[in-house]
């Protein structure tokens, strides 16, 4: 099997599976699964946080290593369960959605023994607090029917339940995937897709791939950088793709390959690095203006533990925080294997290039 | 069924009926654009007919002669088209502007897959991400004119004015049927048991009509063409009886789901034909079949443009309830489907020119 089909089928059983911020368990488990074979060590932190250890040579040989990590978070945006209305059932959202698409959304509603379909709706005029015409029905007024009775209803769901849209993936001409949570397993595609090149390369540097948790609602991957002491941080996620509803200066193109960021939460000399070494390389990328702060991991782990230096390398995708976003394989790919090139080139003295210009 | 069946025979839904009604849901069959549905149809139907042709307007007829004479010819017609989409021009690689066939809520759009054309090709109509837009644009409806439907960047093959549908998969769960296009693939199923299973004194006309969603064009050329006694519709109507925001009781509820088939006494279109209307209320008591009235009001069926063609012909619509038609996902009760079935197979047994003794 090629890299290629071989991510794509990773990333399509990824977004398969719920992993709803501070539910991320059954993506963890399928991320550890496939980065077993990859890493020299596994390991799950009290919040969630996943490690996929891959030593370098100079651990091998007994030296002190210095250490990078690539941080994506698996952590997906979703629903939970906040109080019954006969057969209807009302929900919260866990992460930030337009709640207008959420009408006619196929959804699993997670009830610890089972998983029970259901599908959010809108109500008739007549039963909401105002008709709505010509507006969008609000969060707080949207429910979701399971089709069951009350009785049966109130036995098979409780209240705190967590809720993840229920649609499988597609592949789209030409290399392209939609589905949801796209954002961000795309990223830990592309992780994954650096440690399988890493396979073939001598590095010297410890690597640890990272996928975080809770990246979409409370930002807690500055216990990664408590836990781990990188010497260099590297967050993946994705950005904007141009498309319906996204032009101008903001939006990528879908297969521009991967675009690196530009601003005050990453370290300019690093950034340098990254782009100096892809133009070399004839790895196609854009350059993604991120000014003030990025809405990323590289943020709390930018900041963490007396601070890190930090890149951010994104991934172009439309649609983002709908069930139906769409990513091209070429930029996972291309994203995964500038990572594996630049690994591959660090040696014991590259952090004297990691300095400020004064 | 034998023609003397009583309520102790009368047919019940199993996986054999419940696996059919899944692939007329899954199949694309938007107005205008009924070829996949009719052919699962004419499929199923034909070993059961005594004749079976598609007339000039697309509508699929079935006809089962009676075994004696000046039988009463008795017209059943289903809809087999859906509300759906069609593409009408190119933005940009795979991107296409499209429009809505039938009465489609512009806020059930965005963020669905779809399937285009006859070979059922991908796509999704996207919306902007929540981070680039205001609290003001949110408040407003993702209009038509700003929602496109993608089919991936190197999708060259399509052609404009392909037919387009939500990419809903039909599920059976718990006492529910879940799945797009139930409006009204649960009546064709129903037409389709009941020609298997035609009583041998009427003469049956069954109709699987096209273009009902954009206004009962099909069912007009069956009735002028076919000229029937009598008439049924099959269809399914909105259930809208969820609780009140405020718990207050839901009076306008139109159809209950798990309160049995809805008769119609009045829509938009129709006063329908009380002494048909009796026929069937006192059809479903003797049988011990639960039935509901429609609460009278909007909406309309086939017996719009039926009631109306030729000289006037008696008509009543029968409906299965169903909660959220033309959106993605329909949700109907399977008992209700069956109440349904029962409730036409005891119909069509009983039925006679008696029901026309009294004046209307």
């Amino acid at each position: 099997m090629d890299d290629n089909s071989r991510i794509t089928d990773f990333l399509k059983e990824l977004i398969s599976l719920p992993g709803i911020s501070g539910y991320e368990t059954p993506v963890a488990k399928a991320i550890a699964a496939h980065w077993k074979d990859l890493t020299d060590e596994i390991q799950i932190t009290n919040v969630g946080n996943l490690y996929g250890i891959k030593k370098g040579s100079a651990s091998k040989n007994g030296e002190k290593p210095h250490k990078i990590i690539l941080a994506a978070h698996m952590d997906g945006i979703g629903m939970v369960i906040d109080r019954f209305r006969g057969e209807m059932l009302h929900f919260a959202p866990i992460g930030g959605f337009d709640p207008r698409i959420l009408p006619g959304q196929q959804v699993l509603i997670h009830s610890g023994k089972e998983t029970i379909p259901g599908v959010i709706v809108q109500l008739a005029p007549h039963l909401l607090s105002n008709p709505y015409k010509d507006k969008p029905v609000p969060l707080h007024e949207l429910v979701i029917d399971t089709g069951l009775e009350e009785e049966e209803l109130r036995q098979r769901v409780q209240v705190g339940d967590i809720v993840s849209y229920a649609n499988l993936p597609v592949e789209l001409p030409t290399d392209c995937i939609a589905g949801h949570s796209l954002d961000n397993r795309a990223s830990v595609a592309a992780v994954t897709q650096t440690l399988i090149e890493l396979q073939r390369f001598t590095h010297h540097w410890d690597v640890v791939a990272v996928g975080t948790t809770q990246e979409e609602t409370t930002f807690l991957s500055h216990t990664v950088v408590h836990d781990l002491r990188p010497d260099l941080a590297i967050a993946i996620d994705v950005t904007f793709a141009k498309g319906p509803g996204v032009d101008g200066w903001r939006g990528k193109p879908l297969s521009s390959g991967p675009s690196i960021g530009y601003g005050a939460n990453f370290h300019p000399k690093l950034v340098k690095e990254l782009q100096s070494l892809s133009d070399s390389l004839g790895i196609a990328t854009t350059k993604d203006y991120l000014p003030s702060r990025s809405g990323t991991d590289a943020e709390p782990i930018q900041n963490a533990c007396g601070g890190v230096p930090t890149a951010l390398i994104s991934i172009p995708l439309r649609y983002m925080h709908t069930p139906v976003e769409v990513i091209s394989m070429k930029d996972i790919l291309q994203t995964g294997h500038l990572m594996a090139e630049f690994i591959a080139r660090l040696d014991q003295n590259f952090m004297n290039k990691i300095v400020w210009e004064d | 069924m034998p023609i003397n069946c009583k309520k102790q025979t009368l047919p019940t839904i199993e996986k054999e009926q419940i696996d059919l009604l899944a692939r007329l849901s899954n199949a694309s069959g938007v107005s205008g654009d009924e070829a996949e549905v009719r052919k699962i149809i004419r499929e199923e139907i034909t070993p059961f007919a005594d004749s079976v042709e598609t007339d000039v307007m697309g509508n699929l007829i079935a006809q089962k002669n009676a075994k004696g004479k000046c039988a009463l010819h008795v017209l059943i017609a289903a809809h087999m088209d859906e509300v759906g989409f069609m593409l009408v021009d190119k933005d940009s690689e795979g991107i296409y502007r499209f429009s809505l066939i039938g009465g489609i809520d512009e806020r059930s759009l965005a963020g669905k897959q779809v399937l285009i054309g006859k070979d059922h090709l991908p796509g999704v109509i996207g919306a902007c991400p929540v981070h680039l837009s205001t609290k003001e644009e949110r408040e407003c409806i993702l209009k038509l004119e700003s929602l496109r439907i993608d089919a991936g960047p190197g999708c060259t093959d399509l052609q404009l004015g392909s037919y387009a549908v939500f990419a809903t998969r039909f599920q059976a769960f718990g006492p529910s049927l879940i799945g797009k296009a139930l409006d009204n693939r649960l009546g064709v199923a129903t037409l389709i048991e009941l020609l298997k299973h035609c009583p041998e004194h009427i003469h049956l006309t069954a109709a699987f009509t096209v273009q009902e969603e954009i206004g009962a064009r099909g069912a007009a050329a069956v009735a002028y063409n076919h000229k029937p006694d009598l008439a049924f519709i099959l269809d399914s109507t909105p259930a809208m009886d969820q609780p009140s925001y405020d718990n207050a009781e839901n009076t306008q509820y139109r159809t209950r789901l798990g309160f049995g088939p809805a008769i119609y006494a009045m829509d938009s279109n129709t006063l329908y034909d009380h002494r048909m209307v009796e026929f069937l209320k006192t059809t479903a008591t003797e049988n011990g079949i639960p039935y509901q009235i429609r609460q009278p009001g909007g909406g309309g069926t086939d017996a719009g443009a039926v009631h109306l063609s030729q000289d006037g012909i008696p008509t009543a619509t029968i409906s299965v309830p169903g909660r959220y038609a033309h959106t993605a996902v329909m949700i109907a009760r399977k008992s209700d489907w069956e109440n349904t079935l029962r409730l036409l197979t005891a119909s069509l047994d009983s039925v006679s020119q008696d029901i026309f003794k009294n004046e209307r």
